[in-house]
């Protein structure tokens, strides 16, 4: 049985032509040229989306078709007749943007905080609180998915809150710690003084405001 | 009676540490353990939770990297590295004067007991706040925690699983 792998890495186009085993052009992997003993596809993608799948595929070729979208690589495939309905399906249900960031995503991960153990920075961190983790998700909701999915990062802490930071291609920030009962967050831009708001609700008054300066990013 | 004063003199001479001086210098560079995933991004930049303190406490760990050397460091850095949720990574170095400027401080409080983790290298970074479980840092904590993370220069072990530093030069 094959296996297809699509991996998702920050590389460089010419990085990736280096690899020149499995690039042919910026556009078109070849498949065939991998170990014939071990049926594993690794697709080395810009911008692709990191899925793996253990759905059967035969395919020879994959072909790539650049969309004009600003700091985005949109891919497209085309496929001989032998790739199974499942990864078809899946490969219709993701996006080969740059930007791979979705709802789904985020409480995935956050959800995994949950999972760390007493200590897990080596210097006596506590897991995610569960009401960090509640009021996360909320702002996602207030903030909205669209907005929200521009993140840039988002991790946690060792006293059980989650950070969130959206960061622009002129290194403004909005930097963002969730807790227990409220919010903070700090706004970084070019222009202006830096701002600080303290002890924000998770309501959408509070979160309006914040979405408008993600929207300024 | 003689020789008995004498292993007495010794024995006493063996429990002795020499700690440094208290004051450290506003050259003195210090080195805090980078570990992954936990504080780097997938771009293999730091995150703020580098300076970040576990809850109740204001101290940040590092260590006096002038009177040590890497390898120490990175002896104590793999010791409480769990692999692989937690995997040593590499040192993020800042002087005093890096963390004066960003209204920060840095006070030697070095490790005598137990002794097995006796270190007395030691100190903590100090950021002028005590957060409870589950409550979030100020804004301006925050801000202050984001520029201790611009002024690092942070160095990514290229051998993490050897027992020596084989990086450049921590500067």
């Amino acid at each position: 049985m094959n296996n297809i792998e699509i991996l998702n890495n920050d590389r460089s186009l010419e990085e990736i032509r280096e690899l020149s085993n499995f690039v042919i052009s910026e556009t078109t992997i070849d498949t065939t040229s991998h170990n014939s003993n071990n049926k594993v596809l690794s697709a080395l993608l810009i911008g692709a989306s990191l899925i793996s799948t253990s759905q059967s595929v035969q395919a020879k070729t994959i072909n790539f078709v650049e969309v004009k979208t600003e700091n985005c690589l949109k891919l497209t495939k085309e496929y001989d007749n032998t790739v199974n309905i499942p990864f078809t399906k899946y490969i219709n249900e993701i996006s080969f943007t740059k930007d791979f960031v979705t709802k789904h995503n985020i409480i995935r991960n956050i959800l995994s905080f949950k999972s760390l153990n007493q200590s897990w920075d080596g210097f006596n961190a506590i897991p995610l609180e569960i009401d960090s983790a509640t009021n996360t998700i909320q702002l996602i909701d207030l903030i909205g998915e669209k907005l929200f999915c521009k993140i840039k990062d988002y991790y946690p802490n060792p006293n059980g809150t989650i950070s969130l930071e959206w960061v622009n291609n002129l290194n403004e920030k909005i930097s963002v710690e969730v807790g227990n009962n409220s919010y903070s967050y700090f706004v970084e831009l070019a222009s202006k003084e830096v701002q600080f708001f303290n002890k924000q609700k998770i309501n959408s008054k509070d979160a309006q405001i914040l979405a408008e300066f993600i929207q300024i990013l | 009676m003689l020789k008995y004063l004498r292993n007495l003199f010794k024995s006493s001479k063996s429990n002795k540490v020499n700690l440094l001086s208290s004051e450290i210098a506003i050259t003195e560079k210090i080195a805090r353990s980078i570990f992954s995933p936990v504080n780097v991004t997938k771009s293999n930049t730091l995150r703020a939770n580098t300076y970040k303190s576990p809850a109740n406490i204001d101290e940040v760990s590092v260590n006096r990297l002038d009177y040590t050397t890497a390898n120490f460091i990175k002896k104590l850095s793999k010791k409480i590295a769990t692999p692989p949720k937690r995997d040593y990574f590499g040192f993020a170095i800042l002087s005093k004067s890096d963390i004066i400027e960003c209204d920060a401080d840095v006070v030697y409080s070095p490790i005598l007991e137990p002794k097995e983790n006796l270190n007395i290298y030691h100190s903590d970074i100090k950021v002028g706040f005590i957060k409870e479980k589950g409550q979030e840092l100020p804004a301006e904590i925050n801000y202050k925690v984001s520029k201790l993370i611009e002024k690092s220069r942070f160095y990514i072990d290229p051998n993490p699983n050897t027992e020596n530093w084989a990086g450049d030069d921590l500067k």
